[in-house]
């Protein structure tokens, strides 16, 4: 990674705590009770110097035990406003990012789908560690110079260590902080890259024993896991390095230190052999608060690696949801005006596609797969904004109407339908706005022609339906999708292969249900089955992106060929 | 007769000890890095005592033995206890990568292997979190239990021969107080234990919610929920924010009573310590190195008792763990098939995923060796499950199912499976380039036979036009391409399997007309020498198909020709119905 991309992403991950609100005063707190608990520290040495060395004089014994509680006791206060203050940045963390990726544009969301639940749910939790390393750089501060305003009363020639000792902390730091984020950022991407490939294909299950291809999953999940295994090699190679040279090998220096140039001085008597055990305890305390100053330094690396791509996430763009005009008018059409759009640079999906959607009519797209028809629908669903060309709604532009109303006021039914884990009830009620009885749900459930089946489900519409509706199958899930859009009663309908997945029987009732909806409503409806074409009022033909064919049923038969392949195959 | 009653709590215990026994019996299966661990243990008993001889030269020093010999060799010592030290922790992470990479593997060949039926009770993306989290277990109980406990009581007992060598006295007071430390120690694992087993529970549920929730957003978008989301989203994180502190708060407390323990102990060791110190009965040097030496013998029993708790936070793992490897396999051995033919006829066959809710009643059919069957029925009637009985992929409750003159369940299972290729509704594709996806199980395709299987079924052109063909790689489960074009490379993949019968389960559900008609016209040319089953639920195959048989109510309600079925059967009328209304 080069200098420049470095500092970008130190910038965003600082930029994360900007975002979120902090409980400063329990940072401050941690501070005065940092120092509070270095001093204890500090009195504490000289009675455990002299009962270490046998000197048992009067009160050494009761001031040996009372230091010693009162250090436990200060050292669990000091506790308590640290897990706090690391609980409350780790739900504020958690919310915001669930705010922002309920936000995203769908394009963003769809980058980083996979990992977003790792990352809220494991990731956040280490938010909190650079604030708590910026309060253990004061407390770090003050508790040095407390120790070295002590030692010095018992000899000032050997405090030329703690400058030597700090440059050390710092380079090690430096270094140590690399590592670190280097350890960190190939730690994670390697865990979150072999649940990501687990689930992908063990979610296959089924149709890997169809396939028969148990040998070739047990070979690529081998090869996944085995790339976890190399960062977890190359994370104990780093480890080690640390361990030789890094901070633990410090207090172990640090005590050569003190013997080497300590025992000669007690040999010449400069200084006691008391002196110099209490001076290494001293030199221990200065070397833990020492250590906490680039801390700061250390914990921006750390969390560098955790939250990189967390701060990505953030300094992503959200939807603009709020736009200068209300929906608040009267239906009206919507058109499409030169509208080119492409997901992928270089690989158009639409090419100058111009059509009316008239209002209150019912309009049927037709075109093979791949012409663009769903495209199209997540135009009108403003999941995506054309790249040239307009998309108007009578004479107003639809990216100056508020995107929620207009969301709101379209309802898409999709061919394989979105459903979560929760009760039918839930589920059909979802997008409600307000309490929903059961009566409705029943009601909206007839029209779908989904009571039926609902009325045979073991717990009725407390019946739980399973991730995605997989206790469901997939006519009944699609009739629930159908009962979710009936009870939004929206202006729009968006339907797409809305019966596809239906069996002869339900098809039927759900096609009179679905044209019961329709009445009064602008539809717009991708179907292969060419027998919807004889409810339209007005159909579309796509093909390869391009707008082969607009007007009625009639006119469009006679210009559009593909149009009449399309009738011809379905007979 | 009162003998025979089983007492509750027993059988409790007995299920508890099992769950041990179990899993012990596991570690033989889990292809443990033995040189690896040898090595690790030789290097852990080494810095044990060359940590025992640093102490021992620190307290000569501070004794007042300030030669320069013993300077030489305290430094000596301490660089090397710094170098085992930092040795130790590399070998112990390598040991740890090398046990859970071997453990990760051995629980993805058994996932593998498991029959399907195992998976109606959980979830197989359940299995992901196993196979990521709770193989290391194996690594836990080995390396976070077995040797650090090793390690505690290896150096406790040094440092006790060390003191004991001092004085008899000293060492009987360092051993008074392990009953009370391990006493407390118990007392507060088994109150963390309870709480913490239950809030972990709490925790995951609460997790678990939280995914679905993000997986859920893009529905969240289209029905402009995005404030609803949001707040169910903080409700959620604010009831995990309150789980986190009171167990904080249990901590403390664990600490507080942990601490007051720890103080009266060195209460009693100063008190008794320094009375026989006044007495001259021990000398200076025994006193500097039994106090240094008693600070090491507490934290090792302390030590001790933390690993030996961990032992209560492995255990949840261990049994599911144990649970999921002691899961019989699917049957594999049997006869050989290296080629199948004939028709697979099914004999009073009932099924059900439920014991009491048959799907599958009374089937009675044959699907024939060669010709395209079509397979019909309303949505949920059995259709699919039929189908997986064929492949086996789960038994029928009752009835048989024989091919070639032989029940099904007699052949061996791989093989016999290698002889069905299925397209399903929901086609099987992933991460990796066009190529891997359509190549997938077959790894002898050659490019010439790739390409003829995308002509085939139409897949060629629109492959070609990505930007790097064959090469370009598909994003999770191929979104990044439309149903059919997905179904289309399903299709073709079933095309370079060789297998002799072809299964498809609604090919046009996401197809348009044009695309359906080009397949079946494949369809029907494959059928001169395969068995296809098209499982449909409406008319368009039934102009294709040799054979119908229609699925009602668990049973088959008619099978023969279509023309023939047609006219008695009131479902195909019906269907009949659909298309000439048109």
């Amino acid at each position: 990674m080069n200098q420049k991309t470095q500092k970008g992403v130190w910038k965003r991950t600082l930029r994360l705590f900007t975002n979120i609100k902090i409980p400063w005063p329990l940072y401050i707190l941690q501070v005065i009770l940092g120092v509070v608990s270095t001093k204890v520290a500090l009195l504490y040495v000289p009675y455990e110097t002299s009962l270490k060395m046998g000197t048992l004089e009067d009160g050494v014994i009761p001031g040996y035990l009372f230091y010693m509680l009162l250090a436990v006791v200060m050292q669990i206060i000091a506790s308590v406003p640290a897990f706090y203050a690391s609980s409350i940045v780790t739900r504020n963390l958690q919310n915001k990012l669930i705010s922002r990726s309920v936000h995203l544009p769908m394009k963003a969301f769809e980058k980083n789908a996979s990992q977003l639940v790792s990352w809220i749910t494991q990731d956040c939790s280490y938010a909190d560690g650079l604030l708590t390393s910026i309060a253990g750089f004061l407390t770090g501060l003050v508790s040095v110079y407390m120790s070295m305003d002590t030692m010095s009363e018992i000899d000032t020639a050997m405090l030329y260590a703690v400058p030597v000792l700090l440059i050390y902390i710092i380079a090690d730091t430096w270094l140590e902080g690399k590592f670190l984020f280097l350890r960190e950022r190939r730690g994670r991407r390697a865990s979150a890259e072999l649940t990501a490939y687990l689930a992908e294909h063990l979610g296959f299950i089924t149709q890997i024993k169809q396939q028969h291809s148990r040998k070739e999953e047990i070979r690529r999940g081998r090869q996944a896991i085995q790339r976890f295994y190399r960062a977890d090699l190359y994370q104990a190679f780093l480890t080690l390095v640390v361990g030789v040279i890094g901070s633990s090998a410090i207090s172990s220096f640090l005590t050569i230190f003190i013997f080497v140039m300590g025992v000669p001085k007690v040999n010449s008597g400069s200084i006691t052999l008391d002196e110099l055990v209490a001076f290494q305890s001293y030199i221990l305390i200065v070397y833990e608060s020492l250590s906490s100053l680039p801390g700061i330094y250390t914990s921006l690396m750390y969390s560098n690696g955790q939250l990189f791509y967390i701060a990505n996430l953030m300094s992503e763009k959200e939807e603009v949801y709020s736009r200068s005009r209300s929906m608040d008018i009267p239906d009206a059409d919507i058109s499409f005006e030169h509208v080119s759009f492409s997901y992928e640079e270089n690989e158009p999906v639409l090419r100058d596609v111009s059509f009316t959607i008239p209002k209150g009519k019912l309009t049927v797209v037709a075109g093979p797969n791949g012409s663009g028809k769903t495209t199209v629908f997540k135009l009108l669903e403003r999941f995506y904004t054309p790249e040239s060309g307009v998309i108007r709604f009578g004479g107003i532009e639809a990216e100056a109407i508020h995107l929620q109303e207009w969301r709101q006021s379209i309802a898409y039914v999709l061919q394989e339908p979105q459903l979560f884990n929760g009760t039918v009830r839930d589920n059909i009620a979802y997008g409600m706005d307000r309490e929903v009885s059961d009566e409705e749900i029943v009601a909206a459930a007839k029209l779908a022609c989904a009571d039926e089946f609902i009325r045979e489900l073991p717990e009725g519409l407390d019946f739980v339906i399973g991730e995605n509706g997989s206790r469901l199958s997939a006519g009944q899930r699609q009739r629930l999708a159908i009962a979710r859009a009936v009870m939004l009663d929206p202006a729009y309908l968006l339907l797409d292969e809305a019966t596809c997945n239906m069996d002869v029987y339900s098809e039927k009732s759900v096609t009179k249900a679905l044209l019961r909806l329709m009445e009064g409503r602008t539809t717009v409806m991708i179907s292969h089955n060419m027998e919807m074409l004889a409810y339209a009022d007005q159909v579309i033909v796509l093909n390869n992106g391009v707008l082969e064919a607009a007007g009625t049923r009639a006119e469009v038969e006679a210009k559009s060929k593909t149009l009449k392949q399309l009738i011809d195959a379905d007979k | 007769m009162k003998k025979r009653k089983t007492d509750p709590d027993q059988l409790k215990i007995k299920q508890k000890k099992g769950t041990w026994l179990r899993f012990i019996k596991l570690f033989p299966k889990c292809h443990l890095p033995v040189l690896f661990l040898l090595v690790y243990i030789i290097l852990d008993v080494s810095a044990v005592n060359i940590g025992v001889s640093e102490t021992d030269y620190t307290a000569q020093l501070f004794a007042g033995d300030t030669s320069a010999a013993l300077v030489t060799k305290l430094i000596g010592v301490i660089l090397l206890n710094l170098f085992a030290g930092s040795l130790l922790v590399f070998v112990g992470a390598v040991t740890s990568a090398r046990i859970n990479r071997n453990m990760r593997n051995v629980l993805l060949d058994k996932v593998m292997r498991l029959p399907m039926s195992y998976f109606k009770n959980e979830n197989p993306r359940e299995a992901v979190y196993r196979i990521v989290q709770n193989a290391i277990v194996i690594d836990s109980t080995i390396m976070l239990f077995l040797i650090p406990v090793f390690t505690a009581g290896y150096t406790a007992f040094s440092v006790f021969q060390r003191v004991f060598t001092y004085d008899w006295r000293l060492s009987a007071i360092m051993l008074a107080f392990v009953p009370i430390q391990i006493f407390i120690a118990f007392i507060f694992g088994r109150l963390n234990f309870s709480v913490s087993e239950r809030d972990a529970d709490i925790n995951a549920g609460l997790m678990e919610k939280l995914a679905e929730m993000v997986t859920n957003i893009p529905l969240a978008k289209a029905f402009a929920r995005e404030k609803k989301e949001v707040e169910r989203g903080s409700e959620l994180t604010g009831r995990l924010y309150r789980l986190n502190i009171k167990s904080s708060w249990l901590d403390q407390f664990k600490n507080l009573s942990e601490t007051v323990v720890s103080l009266i102990q060195s209460v009693i060791l100063v008190i008794v310590g320094a009375t026989l110190l006044q007495g001259e009965e021990i000398t200076i040097r025994a006193w500097i190195s039994f106090f240094m030496f008693s600070s090491v013998f507490n934290n090792a029993i302390s030590d001790f008792m933390m690993y030996w708790n961990n032992i209560k936070i492995i255990q949840g793992g261990a049994a599911r763990v144990a649970e999921i490897m002691d899961a019989p396999e699917e049957e594999k051995s049997g006869i050989a098939c290296e080629m199948l033919q004939g028709d697979l006829e099914l004999q009073h066959v009932r099924f059900g995923y439920e014991e009491e809710k048959p799907v599958l009643k009374d089937i009675s059919c044959t699907f024939p060796d060669c010709g395209v069957t079509a397979l019909l029925g309303v949505s949920g009637c059995g259709k699919t499950t039929l189908v997986n009985l064929l492949m086996r992929l789960y038994d029928p409750q009752e009835g048989t199912i024989a091919v070639g003159g032989n029940p099904v369940s007699e052949y061996a299972l791989e093989e016999y499976r290698s002889h069905f290729a299925m397209v399903s509704q929901n086609g099987m594709l992933f991460s990796g380039t066009v190529k891997e996806n359509v190549c997938y199980g077959n790894e002898t395709v050659t490019d010439e036979e790739f390409e003829n299987a995308l002509k085939r079924v139409g897949a060629y052109e629109f492959v070609n036009a990505m930007p790097q063909g064959a090469m370009t790689q598909l994003e999770e489960y191929g979104n990044n391409l439309s149903g059919g074009q997905r179904q289309r490379l399903c299709v073709a993949r079933a095309l370079l399997s060789k297998a002799h019968y072809l299964i498809l389960d609604e090919p046009s559900a996401s197809m348009d007309a044009i695309a359906t008609a080009e397949l079946m016209k494949v369809f029907k040319e494959l059928s001169k020498d395969h068995g296809i089953i098209i499982i449909a639920h409406t008319a368009a195959v039934l102009s294709l198909a040799d054979r119908v048989i229609v699925i009602e109510d668990g049973t088959v309600s008619a099978e023969g020709k279509p023309e023939e079925a047609q006219k008695t059967n009131a479902f195909l009328k019906e269907l009949a119905g659909r298309r000439t209304a048109e």
